[in-house]
C-alpha cells in the first residue's frame, strides 16, 4: 500500500508539471537566489552591476531580470535575463544559453537540491522562455 | 510553423511590437536607409519589449538613450544614481532621438549585423563594464531583427 501511494504522489508530481509554471514551489529557486544566478553570468566582466527584478507578464515560467551598469558613454544596460525557477538555466533575451563554470557549479547544485527525475529535468531544462 | 498565428505567445509577441511600433520605425528606418526589422529589433531587445526599467510605466526609452537627448522629457537614473537616462513621450520620440544620436552610424546598413556590429565598435551598444564586447549582442540583434522580418510579411 505504501508503495503504491509512492508511485501515485510520484504519477501526480510528473503530471503537474506539465510547464514550469506547474514545478510546486518547493522545487523552485526564490527571486534571490535566481538573481545571484543571473549575478553569475554578468560578474565576469561587470564587477559592479545591478540587477532587479522585472516582470514580463506574457512568460509568468520564468524569472526575469535586468542588469545594469552605470556606462559614462554607452547605453547602460548589460542584458536582461530569464531564469528557470526548477532547474536555474538563464537564457538571454533572444534565448542565447548562458554558461560558465560557476554557473554551471551553481546549476549542478540546484539538480541535487531539488533531485527531479532525470526525464523531468531534462524537458523542463529545454525550456526557453518566449523569445 | 505559421509565423502570423498570434495563438502562439511568441508570433503575438512580435506582432504586436509591429503594430504598436512599426509605422514609427519604419519611418525612422527609411530616414536611416536601414531596415524596420532592425530598428523594431534593437528596441526590443533595449527594452525588454517594453518591460525594461528604462521603457516601463510611461518613460517610453525604448534605446536606452543617455539624458540630455533630443525630444526628452526628463530622465531617470540607473539603479545606482550615477547616470541619467532620458524619458520620451512616445516610441516615436524615443525612435527619433536614437536617429539622432546614433543614426550616424548605421546610415545605409540594411544588414542586422552591420548595424548591430556598428553600434557595438563604436563603443555604444553591447559593452561590459571591463571594457570588452557582449559576445551576444550582434547575433542577439540579428535574430530578433530576423523573427520581426519573417512576421513583417504578415501584413498590418
Amino acid at each position: 500500500m505504501r508503495t503504491l501511494i509512492a508511485i501515485m504522489a510520484a504519477a501526480l508530481l510528473v503530471i503537474s508539471m506539465g510547464t514550469a509554471g506547474a514545478v510546486p514551489d518547493t522545487l523552485k529557486l526564490s527571486v534571490d537566489e535566481a538573481k545571484s544566478l543571473v549575478g553569475l553570468v554578468v560578474s565576469v566582466a561587470n564587477p559592479a552591476k545591478d540587477i532587479e527584478s522585472m516582470q514580463m507578464p506574457d512568460d509568468p515560467n520564468f524569472l526575469f531580470f535586468s542588469a545594469t551598469w552605470a556606462s559614462p558613454a554607452g547605453e547602460p544596460m548589460n542584458g536582461y535575463f530569464g531564469v528557470n525557477p526548477a532547474t536555474g538555466d538563464v537564457w538571454d533575451i533572444a534565448c542565447h544559453h548562458e554558461s560558465n563554470p560557476a554557473l554551471r557549479h551553481a546549476q549542478a547544485e540546484i539538480k541535487k537540491r531539488f533531485a527531479l527525475p532525470t526525464r523531468e529535468y531534462k524537458r523542463l531544462s529545454a525550456l526557453k522562455p518566449i523569445c | 510553423m505559421d509565423n502570423c498565428d498570434r495563438q502562439n505567445p511568441r508570433n503575438a509577441r512580435y506582432l504586436n511590437w509591429i503594430d504598436m511600433y512599426g509605422p514609427a520605425a519604419a519611418s525612422v528606418a527609411a530616414g536611416l536607409k536601414t531596415s524596420e526589422e532592425n530598428i523594431l529589433g534593437l528596441s526590443a531587445i533595449e527594452s525588454a519589449w517594453g518591460q525594461g526599467p528604462f521603457a516601463r510605466d510611461g518613460r517610453n526609452n525604448f534605446f536606452s538613450l543617455h539624458y540630455p537627448s533630443p525630444l526628452s522629457t526628463g530622465f531617470v537614473t540607473t539603479a545606482d544614481g550615477k547616470v541619467k537616462v532620458s524619458t520620451y513621450l512616445n516610441f516615436a520620440s524615443s525612435a527619433k532621438a536614437f536617429a539622432v544620436a546614433y543614426g550616424h552610424l548605421v546610415t545605409g546598413q540594411p544588414s542586422a549585423h552591420t548595424f548591430a556590429a556598428s553600434l557595438q565598435n563604436a563603443g555604444k551598444y553591447g559593452i561590459n563594464r571591463d571594457g570588452t564586447k557582449v559576445p551576444s549582442f550582434v547575433p542577439d540583434v540579428m535574430s530578433v531583427a530576423s523573427g520581426f522580418e519573417e512576421r513583417l510579411k504578415c501584413g498590418r
